[in-house]
């Protein structure tokens, strides 16, 4: 029951009462981890299904998201596997070289943070060499890289050179948006995956993970 | 003669009142001073700096006094000009000018109905149809070409549009470099530069990214058209919700200090120099994250610039004639009718965006054949009637009387054809005619007529030795990109 008021304080994107019923689950003896599966991960199933779908606003999704985030720092320090729990996997994304829009990337990061992947976005106006760095430092599965205009498009392949020329090319799965990007484009330039919207980011940057992981194991 | 009469010939129509563009008007000068706005131009910063803005990094904060008197500068009115004398724009208080819009990625080939890249020849062939169509009064070319060297397409474009249509052209560019190349090709059509400054022939657009941010490539524009008088259409693409409050008062407050950001810049420059503030003012739909061009938000907020526009007595660029339809169905209709009604009624100067569909991402050119038909509906519902003595009838009524008729009264043969609007496409025959005629739609109609227009229009003569200097011009554009190309 109390799990349950988690799940539906997500759906409803109601910080206080997620926040409460996480602390009194575990005070009534429900393990972290059936917190975590049974409220939270069941609340975020609702709200990607409904968001995909089209019947959740994204301003609501990013308010469950919140709650999320919320219960988490209550849960995260007591789960056994902490780390794990909460690692879905790394995505750097950025707006190319001589772009300066970001609303769709923005959006991109919000709703892959709100499922749970820890995102690092370098910004807009990005040379090759930042996606680089943060690559490096960040050691990321999933590179994702966002231009709106025709004559920014072309730079989504610089930073793919560069990772090759770097030896990171295998290391990483690649993905690109924006409203000059289209599927044709992804295929010419050698980029694994494109998404046309930020719902479909999210299931691709899962199975990009889910990839990278795979062939590392 | 009748005393103290007050005329409302045409239909009247205001969005905010002028009590409330006040109150706008004060939350514009407060961003503008408080929050500030960002330039990426170290020339314009210097400038702002100079005239007494205060400068941190690239964020600049603009005292009112600067708004004012930049407002005091600019034209409330100036004339762009055909090319070939055929006719003006006067860009002047509630004069109308609808037309197309710019540099979609992808376009509904005429003939297959397929959405597909943009080309080179459809710019020709969009600027052709526009010319044929009476209530098209500018153009902008629906697409972005594919098909000729990337960096030129700009070029290339505007090559075609302005060689196919002597109405004057809203261009666009990705950069100053082509932006020079495009001013070039228009002195060569004006015949010099002299005769441009006369008669300018285009006038050219760019965006400032909303919320708040003037990128370097708008600005670098900007001071290109204020040193030569090109005029200057300075307009964010505004997506309330997301890149600006959702409410609308607030989307147009930082619209307007968007817009108002280029004026000064502008002013600053060249004193004088022409400029349109205005734009695409719409919402991010929350379900889809569409940039929405179809939607009520859309006119209600493009209405409510204008009404800012006139209130600074500043000429405004609009938007109508727009769809999310993904092809010509009834929605592209509907969403075009009303976008397209509304900004014509609201008296907004340079009405762009007719033939946008798919949210922005395809030109439609049937659209703007079926806006053509919208646009003259438009237009006789906002000439209004006149009230005088001819019209008012009295003797007619007495003359025929309760049951009579007015076929054959003079009155009426005098004045139908002024009073009365014609369809071209709409249908009104009798059903058993339009069977036999083959059930023709609305849609079947307008794919007929742009097909004709494409085979059968022929655009003005462009000047002898004009065609040279152009491909000169286009050369050293080449010879230019290679160059760039090869030092990188």
């Amino acid at each position: 029951m109390t799990l349950q008021k988690i799940a539906d304080a997500m759906v409803e994107g109601d910080v206080e009462t997620g926040k409460e019923m996480a602390q009194k689950a575990l005070d009534e003896g429900h393990s972290p981890n059936q917190v975590l599966d049974d409220g939270v991960l069941a609340g975020m199933e609702v709200v990607g299904e409904r968001f995909k779908n089209y019947e959740m606003y994204i301003p609501e999704v990013l308010s469950s998201a919140k709650v999320m985030h919320e219960v988490m720092e209550i849960l995260r320090p007591k789960l056994v596997s902490g780390e794990q729990a909460s690692n879905k996997g790394t995505v750097v994304l950025g707006t190319v070289e001589g772009d300066m829009h970001d609303i769709g990337k923005n959006l991109v990061g919000l709703m892959l943070e709100g499922a749970g992947f820890k995102v690092i976005d370098i910004g807009i106006d990005q040379p090759a060499k930042n996606f680089i760095e943060a690559v490096k430092k960040e050691n990321p599965e999933v590179v994702g890289m966002s231009a709106l205009l025709t004559t920014t498009a072309p730079k989504i392949k610089e930073v793919l050179d560069a990772l090759e020329a770097e030896g990171l090319r295998d290391k990483v799965k690649t993905m690109a948006g924006g409203a000059v990007i289209d599927q044709a484009f992804v295929d010419e330039n050698g980029v694994d995956a494109y998404g046309p919207s930020a719902t479909a980011a999210m299931e691709i940057t899962q199975q990009l993970v889910d990839e990278v992981r795979k062939n590392a194991s | 003669m009748r005393a103290n009469v007050t005329s409302n010939r045409t239909t009247q129509f205001e969005m905010l009142s002028e009590d409330q563009c006040e109150a706008i008007y004060h939350n514009i000068l407060e961003v503008m001073q408080r929050t500030g706005v960002d330039v990426y131009h170290e020339e314009a910063r210097k400038m702002l700096q100079e005239a007494g803005a205060q400068v941190d990094g690239v964020r600049v904060y603009i005292p009112p006094y600067l708004v004012k008197e930049a407002i005091s500068m600019v034209p409330d009115n100036f004339i762009v000009h055909h090319w070939d004398g055929s006719g003006v724009l006067r860009l002047r208080r509630n004069e109308v000018y609808p037309g197309t819009g710019p540099s979609m990625p992808n376009y509904i080939d005429p003939y297959t109905e397929e959405r597909r890249p943009f080309l080179r020849k459809d710019s020709a062939n969009v600027a052709r149809v526009c010319d044929a169509l009476e209530n098209i009064k500018f153009v902008e070319g629906l697409g972005s070409i594919s098909d000729t060297t990337r960096e030129l397409a700009d070029l290339y474009e505007f090559v075609e549009l302005i060689t196919n249509t002597a109405k004057p052209i809203a261009a666009w560019s990705f950069d100053r470099k082509s932006c020079e190349s495009i001013y070039e090709v228009a002195v060569a059509i004006a015949g010099g530069e002299e005769e441009f400054q006369k008669k300018p022939n285009f006038m050219f657009y760019m965006e400032p990214i909303p919320p708040l941010v003037s990128n370097h490539e708008s600005v670098d524009k900007a001071l290109f058209c204020a040193e030569k008088h090109i005029p200057a259409i300075y307009t964010p693409c505004c997506m309330g919700g997301a890149t600006e409050p959702a409410t609308f008062a607030g989307l147009l407050t930082n619209a307007s200090a968007e817009c108002l950001t280029g004026l000064i810049i502008g002013q600053l420059k060249r004193k004088g120099a022409p400029f349109i503030m205005g734009g695409v003012m719409t919402v991010m739909d929350m379900l889809t994250s569409t940039y929405i061009y179809g939607g009520p938000e859309l006119s209600t907020m493009c209405a409510g610039m204008t009404d800012i526009g006139k209130y600074l007595n500043i000429p405004v660029f609009s938007t109508g004639g727009c769809t999310d339809a993904k092809v010509t169905e009834p929605q592209s209709a509907l969403e075009n009718a009303i976008s397209n009604y509304t900004a014509v009624l609201s008296g907004g100067n340079i009405i762009h965006d007719t033939g946008y569909s798919e949210s922005g991402l395809t030109g439609n050119l049937f659209n703007v054949v079926m806006n053509n038909e919208i646009l003259g509906m438009a237009f006789r519902i906002v000439q209004g009637m006149e009230v005088n003595q001819e019209n008012m009838a009295i003797d007619i009524i007495e003359e025929v009387g309760p049951q009579g008729h007015y076929l054959l009264n003079e009155h009426t043969n005098r004045n139908f054809r002024k009073e009365f609007w014609e369809p071209e496409l709409l249908n009104r025959v009798p059903y058993e005619a339009w069977k036999s005629a083959g059930a023709k739609t609305l849609g079947d109609k307008v794919k007929e007529k742009t097909r004709h227009l494409i085979e059968n229009h022929q655009g003005p003569e462009v000047p002898d030795g004009v065609w040279d200097k152009i491909e000169k011009i286009l050369q050293e554009a080449e010879d230019r990109v290679a160059r760039e190309r090869s030092a990188e």
